[in-house]
């Protein structure tokens, strides 16, 4: 354990140069506040086409989180309510997508701490055999299909486990690419408590699912 | 030998270098950082494999009818809105 990270020095790598978040820079800027904006305003067409840009990526988002694709959906649902609802108050101070996570993090995690999922609520993407309903890819044999269900099981259980907090940032850092600082904003707290967070919870997942390496 | 960095720095480049969103000059530091300490090449492989079983889990298909039921319910909300000021005793005269 040496140098400051954040004082390079010639004789050694440049760890001081902070890891890029390319990911992040390399999210288009789009016109997610403009059209919001337009909402605002009473444009209704505008609301369609914010639906049609983000609506995947909300529901998929929701979908890691509870584990429920019948569950995602009508969070999704309410995600989009939402944004319409509060047109009104919408001030273009952080990005779009920025609050449209927050909304989406904040139904999903007030979801899972309910523990709805615990009270009856069957998984509709389990089958009776505990199977994920995953799409099956004509490609596999049947036994390669055994196999890969049963890999992605272990990988849903591992998310699964996670504190919903560590698994929301994973989410959103694997999969929607927000960089460290877009996710602070999103669940309001520092960069360095997202970067605690993550590296938790991948090492979590590293020691869970080594043996599927 | 023991890793020469500090953990949170390691376990950034580690994450970062695995989901490949190094830049190119900090990756190819962190690579020669790697050809001396076995404890960073092996949790970079299991970063690795974390990484690609996560690419692995697709997510499913969404409802053709997904926008008609937002619209229903932002169609709901407005009415319901519409009664609570009509028939509100509490807002001022209409």
């Amino acid at each position: 354990m040496d140098s400051d990270p954040m004082q390079p020095s010639a004789a050694q790598p440049s760890w001081a140069r902070r890891v890029n978040n390319s990911e992040t820079a390399q999210r288009l800027p789009d016109g997610d506040a403009e059209l919001m904006l337009q909402v605002r305003d009473g444009d209704e067409a505008c609301f369609t086409q914010l639906l049609e840009r983000h609506r995947n990526a909300v529901i998929h988002f929701l979908y890691r989180m509870v584990l429920n694709q019948a569950v995602a959906e009508e969070l999704a649902q309410e995600v989009f309510l939402r944004v319409y609802r509060f047109r009104s108050n919408y001030e273009p101070t952080a990005k779009f997508t920025t609050w449209l996570f927050r909304i989406a993090t904040h139904l999903g995690l007030n979801w899972i701490r309910d523990g709805r999922h615990e009270k009856g609520q069957e998984s509709l993407d389990e089958g009776a055999d505990g199977a994920s309903r995953q799409v099956h890819d004509r490609s596999r044999t049947v036994e390669q299909e055994l196999v890969y269900q049963a890999k992605l099981r272990e990988v849903r259980q591992a998310i699964e486990n996670l504190p919903s907090k560590q698994r929301a940032a994973v989410m959103m850092h694997k999969y929607e690419e927000l960089g460290y600082a877009e996710i602070a904003d999103v669940l309001r707290c520092s960069e360095s408590a997202v970067k605690s967070l993550l590296f938790r919870a991948y090492e979590s997942l590293r020691m869970r699912l080594a043996h599927l390496a | 030998m023991g890793c020469s960095l500090k953990k949170s720095v390691a376990e950034e480049l580690i994450v970062a270098y695995a989901a490949r969103t190094l830049s190119a000059d900090l990756e190819a530091d962190f690579e020669r950082h790697l050809e001396t300490c076995a404890g960073c090449r092996e949790l970079v492989a299991q970063q690795r494999a974390v990484w690609s079983l996560l690419d692995e889990w697709h997510p499913l298909p969404v409802s053709p009818d997904f926008d008609r039921k937002v619209f229903e319910r932002i169609a709901v909300a407005r009415s319901r809105r519409w009664w609570i000021w009509r028939f509100s005793p509490a807002l001022p005269s209409r």
